[in-house]
């Protein structure tokens, strides 16, 4: 498997998912992950802040001083190479969602 | 105190957002009853340990093969080396000129410049032991994942770009 298309895993594509929207700061990811996933993931801040370095590493996001705020804190946006990563991982997700839905049909008709 | 256990860049980078964070998750905490406080007191620290420990395996592999700091400035050429045989003048030039955030420089081969000058530079001993490793532990965890910049491509199949340097 080329690891262009390796599966990204689930906090880090929570956390692109997150980021597509709008740039945000480290809690704020934590929360809105805690929205999108209606409370099943609520990511600890060893988890989030090693999955951010690793993605700043990679160049998928990138990180810069949010001036709007009060407090001193720094927030994450997609970088291209990012949103290229986050649309790979959707189209692996599609297709595996239509194997697996084609297979359920198949299993259904047999049945009957 | 307990951040003190990641290594010492990892720090300089995210300590006051861990800070931030770990104290805004405590206060809304504080607010469903004791219980959800500890668990969630003790969810973060086994995080943190884990998390520490997994930092200081990716710091030991990546000083392996490079000389510089492994967050940031990953993977870019040293500046405080000279440019040295094995590294190309357009790949040395390319890399000083650009900004860290919008440039990586890892050639063909998987190597990035900093590995190729760590490795010209080393003594033979070291060059040894970084064949040997480099044949269980990766350079690059996921090389095809980090990519060739558009613009370090640019420069370097463009010399003139870099001439003036």
């Amino acid at each position: 498997m080329n690891s262009e298309t390796k599966p990204l895993s689930e906090p880090v594509f929570l956390m692109l998912m997150s980021l597509a929207a709008k740039p945000r700061h480290g809690y704020a990811l934590i929360k809105d992950i805690e929205l999108l996933t209606a409370g099943r993931v609520r990511l600890t801040t060893g988890t989030l802040f090693g999955a951010l370095r690793r993605l700043l590493d990679d160049r998928l996001i990138e990180r810069f001083e949010d001036e709007d705020r009060i407090r001193d804190k720094k927030s994450y946006q997609l970088t291209e190479a990012g949103l290229r990563q986050l649309e790979i991982e959707l189209d692996r997700m599609k297709q595996l969602t239509r194997a697996a839905l084609a297979r359920l049909r198949a299993r259904e008709e047999e049945q009957s | 105190m307990l951040l003190r256990i990641y290594p010492m860049e990892y720090r300089g980078w995210f300590a006051d957002e861990m800070r931030t964070a770990f104290e805004e998750g405590i206060a809304e905490r504080s607010g469903e009853g004791r219980v959800a406080l500890l668990g969630f007191v003790f969810g973060e620290l086994a995080s943190l340990i884990s998390g520490a420990a997994a930092e200081w395996a990716a710091r030991f592999v990546y000083a392996l093969y490079h000389s510089n700091r492994y967050i940031g400035s990953s993977c870019l050429p040293n500046p405080n080396r000279i440019c040295v045989p094995g590294v190309s003048r357009e790949l040395y030039a390319a890399a000083h000129r650009g900004r860290p955030g919008t440039l990586r420089a890892i050639d063909d081969s998987g190597w990035c410049a900093n590995a190729h000058q760590t490795f010209v530079l080393a003594s033979p001993l070291r060059r040894l032991a970084i064949s040997i490793c480099s044949s269980v532990l990766p350079i690059h965890p996921a090389p095809a994942r980090r990519g060739h910049p558009a613009e370090y491509d640019r420069l370097r199949h463009d010399p003139k770009k870099v001439s003036g340097s």
